[in-house]
């Protein structure tokens, strides 16, 4: 590549030139396009009024934008952060999990080692799974064998603290839902209670 | 892999560059809590200050800024701390609601019952 | 070290650490039981108030009070150093979870949370206790913020758990805001120490600050001190400590005095085992022979356990074991910070609460002042724990015990405290101080114990509060002693001039009930008669009353529990 042959001095150039570059066709792109669409398009404003509306087509508009929600969609809201943000647990999960189990299948047809050195590809899962140092070590007679059993145990490990944790929030979901806490309906006819309450006093 | 040919375009940015962004958050955020009034704007605040130590975790856990750095501990703990943000906020923002249910706002100011 | 010996380590690790986990494990269960029940029986024919004290007593036996007798227990890294069990843990994680029973039998009584109510209620406390549980036995930067989180996230919403209540949205409303922005504030500051030492480990952050101190520039010694300020504000909001107690007096008046009990009480124990966790975790490096010894073959601390940073860290310990006195040497600097800053902070909280309980009318206000004047007692036996830890063990070991006994006995004469209030505003429906005028002649029961509760907080012979106090103050006094350190001294003033100013607004609320006349218009035979609360009470105030006769076993308890934990 040409980035590769040249000097540190004229990569950085070269890197920030071809950032540049895609920066101003971007640009030049977007803006061309709303410019011919300016030239193309008829302009008469006064013959169709709800030209002017913010949604040009369906629903007319009615009274002003600054009113108050539901309180139900604050209540749907704040359920949904929760257990939305509760998945970022499941990312690094994923990672171990499925790099454990891509190993012990690699052990299983003899790919993980190779004359008692870990392979290439083996070092290689090693280190996304965080492991700096990948050589064997202590161990000197590393076999496939080993390495099977090993990551079949992680990954099994992993199964099971998973499932406990999603055992859990599945049952924080069943309790809010039992609550009725995301039923709609029984939450504006609860709100029709509250609101007859004091009259009826 | 990654870090192996580092041109100097991405060589040039170090730890303190991440820091001085973590700072600025934690420094907007700090400003926030202390000036709004409406307690939606205190735990938007909140979040800006949490965000920043989180810049800084990342910024101190990654290999490739520091030789000597806080691993995958950083990560873990940014991971942890955007749930708990989370959980905290949805927290703050029901007892928010509650307060508005009963007050009618959600002016901090204005909650200014308890006093002596 | 490879991903084979790795893996071993992790599942040994993990098994053994689950021993020690029990009682946090039962805290789980019980909540997600609780939930379950919730879920399965709809028409709520099962009080669930029973599951949860069941739980909160297996809870506790699990915790293994008895464990500390006789020589303490050694000091344990479980979870691959994220959590640390020893004899200290063992015990204020058993006060605290005894403190837990003695609570749900208290909510029973008093009726606070109703059956439509108590699930939540009841697995709020829960997560809050499991948090505190994580508090005391912390180990590192992550279950430090986690355990905080953990057991402040529930009490925002338990400060306002009764529905429609406009007082009670509004102190929620200030201790969720409060208390999110100074954990957020904390937060930072420990990524700034992590980042300085590039450990979150505590012993290891310890290891890298007695390596580093000496060679460290003007301007990373100054960002140490930002950290360490930084991080004092999260502690010192959950201690309600000056200049971050301003939340205590609005959360405890807008909140039901149930609640007070649990946040003064549970939450200010666990807050204080957490400073003692970190100033020893980072200001002294324990048990170092053992520690190498253990850590070649198991690898310290690390998250995700994946890390080979086991390579890089027994490298300076094993320089240490040749120069060990160094090692805790070079920390002293890191003590006498530590030490000082909390001394300044007791003394300004002790002296605060003090003067300002004195114009409080309500006394659920009263009794907010008068924590925050405790927490600042309590705050003062760190002072000496940290400046003799790393000279004169003995003196450090009877700080600790002093704090320990301070907090056993702070566990029952506060909930004596605060139980009063509550049946008196079943009775009464009031809390102001002065429409308990005369309440000696409708129920003399109750005002004896909350005199003799209020006595013990003064801390007047023979009562508990005396012994909690003296020991504390001793404590100061032996570390002047060994130290010479001219701030020990005025400490030791401030703390004796502060139990004096003390005196007078404990003394006024058991003046006006007693000796002056009754409100007009109160019919002392309206009044129902005595039943499981006169019990509640008197099983209560009794270890305040008696603890003089019991004082050695209690004593030669928390210097067992203490006594494995430095040395």
């Amino acid at each position: 590549m040409l980035l590769a042959e040249s000097t540190a001095l004229g990569s950085s150039i070269g890197a920030v030139a071809t950032l540049a570059l895609f920066v101003t066709i971007g640009l030049v792109f977007l803006f061309v396009n709303l410019l011919v669409g300016r030239f193309v398009r008829p302009h008469n404003p006064d013959a169709h009024p709800e030209k002017g509306d913010i949604y040009e087509c369906g629903e007319p508009t009615i009274g002003s934008s600054f009113v108050q929600f539901d309180l139900r969609f604050y209540v749907v809201a704040l359920l949904f952060i929760i257990f939305d943000v509760e998945v970022a647990f499941f990312f690094p999960w994923a990672t171990v999990f499925g790099k454990s189990e891509q190993l012990s299948e690699m052990a299983q047809v003899e790919q993980a080692v190779k004359g008692n050195e870990l392979s290439a590809d083996a070092k290689r899962l090693y280190r996304e799974m965080g492991v700096r140092d990948t050589s064997v070590g202590a161990v000197s007679d590393l076999t496939n064998e080993d390495v099977y059993t090993s990551s079949k145990m992680l990954a099994r490990i992993t199964l099971i603290d998973i499932g406990v944790f999603f055992a859990v929030l599945i049952l924080g979901f069943a309790y809010v839902w039992k609550r009725g806490d995301l039923d709609w309906v029984k939450a504006v006819t609860e709100q029709r209670r509250l609101a007859r309450l004091p009259a009826d006093e | 892999m990654f870090g192996l040919e580092i041109t100097p375009v991405i060589a040039a940015i170090t730890v303190s560059h991440y820091l001085i962004v973590g700072a600025i958050l934690f420094v907007i955020g700090a400003v926030c809590m202390a000036t709004k009034r409406n307690a939606l704007g205190i735990l938007m605040g909140i979040e800006l200050v949490l965000n920043g130590a989180n810049i800084n975790f990342i910024a101190f856990g990654s290999p490739y800024l520091r030789d000597d750095n806080l691993g995958l501990d950083g990560q873990l703990i940014s991971l942890f701390v955007i749930v708990l943000a989370a959980a905290e906020a949805a927290v703050a923002l029901a007892i928010a609601l509650n307060f508005y249910n009963n007050h009618n706002t959600i002016d901090i100011d204005r909650a200014d019952e308890l006093k002596g | 070290m490879n991903l084979q010996q790795l893996i071993k380590q992790l599942a040994n690790d993990s098994t053994e650490s689950l021993s020690w986990f029990l009682p946090e494990i039962v805290l789980c269960a019980v909540i997600m039981l609780l939930l379950l029940v919730r879920l399965f029986d709809g028409k709520q024919r099962l009080d669930l108030w029973f599951v949860a004290i069941a739980g909160s007593v297996v809870s506790f036996l699990f915790s293994q009070p008895w464990l500390v007798c006789g020589g303490g227990v050694e000091r344990t890294e479980i979870f691959t150093g994220l959590l640390v069990i020893d004899g200290f843990t063992i015990a204020v994680r058993s006060i605290i979870l005894l403190f837990l029973v003695l609570f749900l039998v208290f909510t029973k009584i008093s009726g606070i949370p109703d059956s439509d109510d108590s699930p939540d209620i009841y697995t709020l406390v829960f997560g809050a206790t499991l948090g505190m549980c994580l508090m005391v036995s912390s180990n590192h930067l992550l279950m430090i913020f986690l355990a905080i989180e953990m057991a402040s996230v529930p009490s925002y919403a338990l400060a306002g758990m009764l529905k429609g209540r406009k007082r009670g949205s509004e102190a929620a409303l200030k201790y969720a805001i409060y208390g999110a922005g100074a954990a957020g504030v904390m937060l930072y500051g420990i990524s700034l120490l992590a980042g300085l030492t590039s450990s979150a480990h505590l012993p290891t952050i310890a290891l890298q600050l007695a390596e580093n101190l000496g060679t460290m520039s003007g301007s990373e010694q100054l960002v140490l001190v930002l950290s360490g300020l930084l991080i004092s504000v999260g502690l010192a909001f959950k201690l309600s400590a000056v200049p971050f107690h301003f939340w205590a007096p609005d959360v405890f008046h807008g909140s039901c005095a149930e609640v007070n009990a649990f946040l003064s009480i549970a939450s200010k124990a666990a807050a204080l085992g957490l400073l003692v966790r970190i100033g020893i975790g980072v200001g002294y490096v324990p048990g170092l022979e053992q520690e190498v010894a253990q850590d070649v073959e198991a690898g310290p601390a690390v998250v995700a356990g994946l890390l080979p940073v086991a390579e890089e860290a027994i490298e300076p310990i094993e320089d240490s074991v040749e120069q060990e006195v160094t090692v805790n040497e070079a920390l002293q600097p890191v003590r006498d910070f530590i030490g000082k800053l909390i001394a300044l902070l007791a003394m300004i909280t002790c002296t605060f609460g003090n003067l300002a309980a004195y114009s409080q009318t309500n006394i659920k206000r009263l009794l907010a002042y008068s924590t925050i004047a405790h927490a600042g007692y309590m705050m003062m036996a760190i002072a000496p724990l940290m400046s003799s830890l790393g000279s004169d063990y003995g003196v450090a070991e009877g700080a600790l015990s002093g704090l320990l006994l301070y907090i056993v006995v702070y566990v029952f004469m506060n909930l004596g405290a605060f139980a009063v209030v509550a049946f008196l505003r079943n009775y009464i429906a009031s809390e102001e101080i002065a429409d308990y005028s005369g309440m000696i002649r409708s129920r003399p029961y109750i005002v004896i114990c909350l005199v003799l509760a209020l006595f013990s907080l003064v801390g007047l012979p023979p009562l508990a509060g005396f012994l909690g106090k003296f020991a504390v103050f001793a404590s100061i006094a032996d570390a002047f002693r060994a130290t010479d350190a001219t701030y020990l001294l005025v400490l030791l003033l401030v703390g004796g001039v502060n139990t004096a100013l003390s005196l007078y607004y404990y003394l006024r609320v058991a003046k006006i009930m007693v000796m002056e006349e009754p409100a007009e218009g109160v019919d002392i035979e309206q009044y129902p008669k005595a039943g499981l609360e006169a019990v509640y009470l008197v099983a209560i105030t009794l270890p305040t009353a008696l603890l003089i006769f019991f004082w050695n076993p209690v004593h030669a308890y928390v210097v067992d529990a203490v006594k494995a934990l430095i040395s």
